[in-house]
């Protein structure tokens, strides 16, 4: 892949994938790993898209991939307590820590699937490429997670 | 379990007032719309505090990683050989303590000889296959780099 081809896919997905990896994994210096990490395993991708779109689903694969793994390496450590914990008071997302504290309450997955569906703007079958499930898992699943969501604001509101 | 139709007009129909006068009416829609709202609020409210690393940083990162597998994997035959002459080494100080008396000492013995007869063939092959390595990752650059080059013109 070209420099200038990487550079204008990069200023284009940075942004927003460090803002996904943040508020998936619930820790900004995670974060920062995770987006490089993300685009150097692009990088090295030997079938990687030019396309700046499929690019962008591709980065967010290989960035989910990356939240699941470290996820999953706290999970056997026995960190996840102590990260979702960290997650509701981190200072990076101090200035709105009642969206934060209720956002760290759902699970990392149906964390994932609404940032997808509702600030991406993927359609189901984006979203089952890009978490590896099937495009009924996703719907049920999209559907469940923001079942609960609202239930949360309603919550939080009353 | 039943999906609202109404996701699939989902991002045509978000800013559009009808439906959000429909959705006050619609428990599905009140739900999606506020969920919408809510979570993108959540996103526009996520600022990065930190320096990202630059685009180029990271490309020549990517070059360096890259660099890096492509001289491990040219060396693993090379890594191989060392541990084969190390097992072989080991094998033979335990032969010569053992000494040619024993059963186990002289059926040592006479597979070192029998190793050694081929020890030649061995490092031949060894080699070869070492520098079949190095020129296949020389010609891997000298296909890449002019590719690169003209890509970038």
């Amino acid at each position: 892949m070209e420099d200038q081809l990487f550079e204008s896919i990069y200023e284009q997905t940075a942004r927003p994938l460090w803002a996904y990896a943040a508020r998936i994994s619930g820790d900004a210096s995670a974060a920062d790993d995770i987006l490089q990490e993300t685009y150097l395993r692009f990088l090295r991708a030997p079938g990687r898209p030019d396309d700046p779109k499929e690019a962008k689903q591709y980065l967010y694969r290989i960035a989910t991939n990356l939240v699941y793994d470290r996820f999953r390496s706290q999970t056997r450590r026995g960190e996840t307590e102590i990260a979702e914990a960290a997650h509701a008071s981190s200072s990076t997302f101090a200035a709105d820590l009642e969206m934060t504290q209720v956002f760290s309450r759902l699970k990392e997955q149906e964390r994932m699937l609404l940032w997808l569906a509702y600030v991406e703007g993927y359609d189901h079958q984006q979203i089952a490429r890009i978490a590896k499930l099937s495009k009924l898992s996703v719907k049920v699943l999209l559907f469940r997670a923001r079942h609960k969501l609202a239930q949360m604001i309603e919550g939080e509101k009353t | 379990m039943k999906e609202p139709i109404c996701e699939l007009a989902r991002e045509q129909l978000t800013q559009k007032e009808e439906w959000r006068r429909h959705a006050s009416g619609c428990p599905d829609c009140r739900e999606l719309l506020v969920v919408t709202e809510w979570v993108t609020a959540l996103a526009a409210s996520t600022a990065i505090t930190r320096e990202l690393p630059t685009a180029g940083y990271l490309f020549f990162k990517a070059r360096i990683q890259e660099k890096l597998s492509a001289a491990d994997r040219a060396v693993l035959p090379l890594q191989a050989m060392i541990v084969a002459a190390g097992i072989l080494l080991a094998a033979t100080i335990i032969a010569l303590l053992l000494g040619g008396e024993t059963r186990v000492g002289s059926i040592m013995i006479d597979a070192i000889r029998l190793l050694l007869l081929y020890a030649g063939m061995i490092v031949l092959g060894a080699l070869i296959v070492t520098a079949v390595c190095v020129v296949t990752g020389y010609l891997g650059n000298l296909i890449n780099t002019p590719h690169r080059r003209s890509g970038n013109n």
